[in-house]
């Protein structure tokens, strides 16, 4: 254990003073944040700008529209002829002319001219104008105003299953623990594929048979994975530490709160045993090969392997407790990944459920590990090519 | 003189094939044991027995290191024929961590880096990286790895592969203080000459077998002790007809005669006939070189 420990040092030393290591480190968060907010402040950029628009009004409807709500159209009633509005805005930017006469009450259609760019979404409009043309309508049949009010209203479906207080959690209340949950399973993945390039590297650098003329091949591999698990757990901490405070100063939501909350116990448990599930496998595949380029069809489906949750993700969103996630609970290696988005996005997980995929995990993770060591005894010393599948079948019977 | 080292009968498969067949040799304190074999013979498996990296399916190994039998990792050593470190980090780091790996003091560590680096021209270098250094430099600093912690047992494989000819004679030299001081070193190399200059003894091994195991001297001794280089026209079927010769290379007007063992130089001048083609004669005592190639391809056996 002493030497894995020194071996862990080592690596976790080597990393951080690979400026590739703490580039990615700080960039990963403020990629994040770049990929998730660029998309919404353009769209924001984008809404944003007024919207002119001109109404011939022949059947009277202007009265009815509520002006207190039209957002961003401004809206102009007009009496000029058709071809001098159309010659008006031509040239002009973020400019429409419509025209509502006895046509487009038997057509059912309302013909709206924009200049030639930047029409961005006109759909509002198109509510906005309906609901005046049909509360003018309405008016002509004789019903009073209150009686408009009341079938103007829209109807929301409003969802409130009996049996659970679940859906009474505020999106916030759901939303951290799944990020924060989505973070976590990327640690897990990047600290795996790590180690699986130190473990090629170690072979590439040509140092094994040095370094395992000093400790066992055992405690090299522990040592790797002990010392990415705490570079994970770097990574993690430094995506953290930008994280919170920039949800608690961009969204006014206390994070912390919502992340002290008793699912977190299984979840870091689900992420962890899923970190020594991945590791094992990464270390041990790494070791088969030659170089990252060349890998076998073999290869590289193992290296898919923690990818696996992402394919069920969808089904498991739309029905945390459906067939598809009892599927992905209980096989070993989809287990983390389907749990932590679970335990992240429902409370009603029976903890019979979690104990018993928790207890295949470990038993799963415990063979993995002994299947790893013995693949990596033998891998790592072998030169010059990547092994078939068949000769770690071989080398594990060994 | 005490025994470091005591290998007695091991075996290695890898499925069917045996790489290592019944092979049993000692290590003295202090001695550089030659391990000599053409490629693919088991040398490295054997190396990687001795160093524990590898177990063997039968036989023993014993240890007489730091007063206790078992394997010390602490006090062994090791230059891999797959030369290499981490090329990413820096010199002194790597060294330090072996080092540690060692069980080695670092204080000290350092202290011996720093005399490897002035003795051999690598000063000021000890914050450099691997991959900014030349592959010669690279190589000096895998030989200070393999020793920074003064190991009792010191295995070598093709040591000076890739210094030029200045570099090797310090290396030579090192290698030599090295085992004056007390180490024991297993070499391996297909460098006969390096071989014959610091090994007294040699261990070869063909096809996983022992062919050889003997003093240096006493393996010349054996095997015909003399060859006779002879420029002139002659033809081969009458060289090889002469007395004492076993067997003849012949390039053009240059012939190589081997002699039969134990025929001194003069035996084989006074039966030489009168009408032998003389323009030069060279008899010299075997070589190292010729008695591995002659053991492996069985031109011994004439």
């Amino acid at each position: 254990m002493k030497n894995a420990l020194k071996v862990a040092e080592w690596e976790i030393k080597r990393n951080l003073k690979n400026k590739a290591f703490i580039i990615s480190l700080l960039l990963t968060p403020f990629l994040m944040l770049i990929f998730g907010l660029i998309p919404t402040l353009l769209a924001k950029f984008e809404t944003d700008q007024d919207f002119t628009v001109y109404l011939r009004d022949e059947l009277g409807v202007f009265e009815e529209i509520d002006l207190q709500n039209l957002g961003r159209f401004n809206l102009i009633r007009t009496t000029d002829e058709p071809e001098t509005i159309k010659n008006a805005i031509q040239g002009g930017k973020n400019q429409a002319f419509v025209i509502i006469d006895q046509e487009s009450l038997t057509e059912g259609r309302i013909t709206v001219y924009t200049d030639s760019e930047g029409q961005g979404n006109l759909s509002p409009l198109n509510q906005i104008l309906q609901t005046a043309i049909k509360s003018r309508m309405l008016k002509n049949f004789g019903l009073t105003d209150s009686d408009i009010a009341l079938l103007n209203q829209p109807y929301q479906l409003n969802i409130v299953p009996i049996s659970t207080d679940d859906d009474r959690r505020t999106i916030p209340e759901k939303i951290i623990p799944a990020v924060f949950a989505g973070v976590l399973f990327l640690a897990v993945f990047t600290s795996g594929t790590m180690i699986f390039q130190s473990a090629l590297q170690e072979k590439k650098d040509k140092m094994v048979e040095l370094i395992l003329s000093s400790i066992k091949a055992e405690e090299l591999m522990q040592g790797k994975i002990l010392g990415y698990f705490v570079l994970g757990l770097i990574q993690v901490g430094v995506w953290l530490l930008f994280g919170i405070p920039a949800a608690q100063l961009y969204f006014k939501i206390p994070v912390l709160k919502y992340l002290l909350v008793p699912e977190m116990v299984p979840m870091l448990f689900f992420a962890l045993a899923g970190y020594l599930l991945y590791a094992a496998l990464f270390v041990a595949i790494g070791a088969t090969m030659e170089d990252a380029q060349s890998g076998s069809s073999f290869q590289s489906i193992v290296i898919l392997i923690p990818m696996l949750p992402f394919f069920l993700i969808g089904p498991i969103i739309v029905n945390p407790s459906g067939i598809i996630a009892l599927v992905g609970t209980y096989f070993p290696l989809t287990t983390p990944g389907i749990m932590l988005a679970r335990l992240s996005l429902s409370q009603h997980i029976a903890l019979w459920e979690i104990i018993l995929s928790g207890a295949i995990l470990l038993l799963t993770v415990w063979i993995m590990m002994k299947l790893a060591g013995k693949l990596f005894k033998v891998a790592i010393l072998m030169y010059g090519k990547n092994a078939t599948f068949k000769e770690v079948v071989k080398w594990l019977r060994y | 003189m005490s025994v470091v080292l005591k290998v007695r009968d091991i075996s290695k498969s890898f499925g069917k094939s045996t790489v290592v067949d019944h092979i049993s040799f000692e290590l003295n304190k202090g001695e550089i044991l030659g391990l000599v074999g053409p490629n693919g013979a088991g040398k490295s498996t054997i190396i990687r027995c001795v160093l524990g990296i590898i177990h063997p399916d039968s036989g023993s190994i014993e240890y007489f290191l730091d007063r206790t039998s078992g394997l010390n990792p602490s006090k062994l050593g090791y230059l891999p024929e797959e030369r290499g470190l981490y090329k990413d980090a820096r010199i002194i780091d790597i060294l330090l961590y072996i080092a540690s790996l060692k069980n080695y003091p670092l204080d000290k560590a350092r202290q011996k880096a720093e005399e490897y680096f002035a003795k051999l021209d690598l000063k000021g270098k000890d914050k450099a990286k691997i991959e900014e250094l030349s592959k010669g430099m690279a190589q000096k600093v895998q030989f200070i790895a393999s020793i920074i912690h003064e190991p009792e047992f010191l295995v070598l494989d093709e040591p000076l592969s890739g210094f030029d000819p200045v570099t090797q004679s310090i290396f030579i030299e090192e290698i030599k203080n090295l085992a004056a001081k007390g180490t024991s070193i297993l070499l391996s190399s297909h460098q006969m000459n390096m071989v014959e200059s610091l090994c007294t003894r040699i261990f070869m091994i063909n096809k996983g077998k022992r062919v050889l195991y003997d003093d240096l001297d006493r393996i010349k001794d054996r095997y015909g002790s003399y060859k006779c280089e002879l420029t002139g026209n002659n033809r081969i079927q009458d060289l090889i007809n002469l007395p004492h010769v076993i067997r003849v290379e012949q390039d053009g007007l240059k012939s190589t005669l081997h002699l039969e063992p134990n025929i001194s130089p003069n035996d084989f001048i006074k039966r030489l006939p009168p009408d032998l083609e003389i323009k030069e004669l060279n008899i010299t005592r075997i070589s190292l070189h010729d008695i591995f190639v002659n053991t492996i391809t069985g031109g011994f056996s004439k």
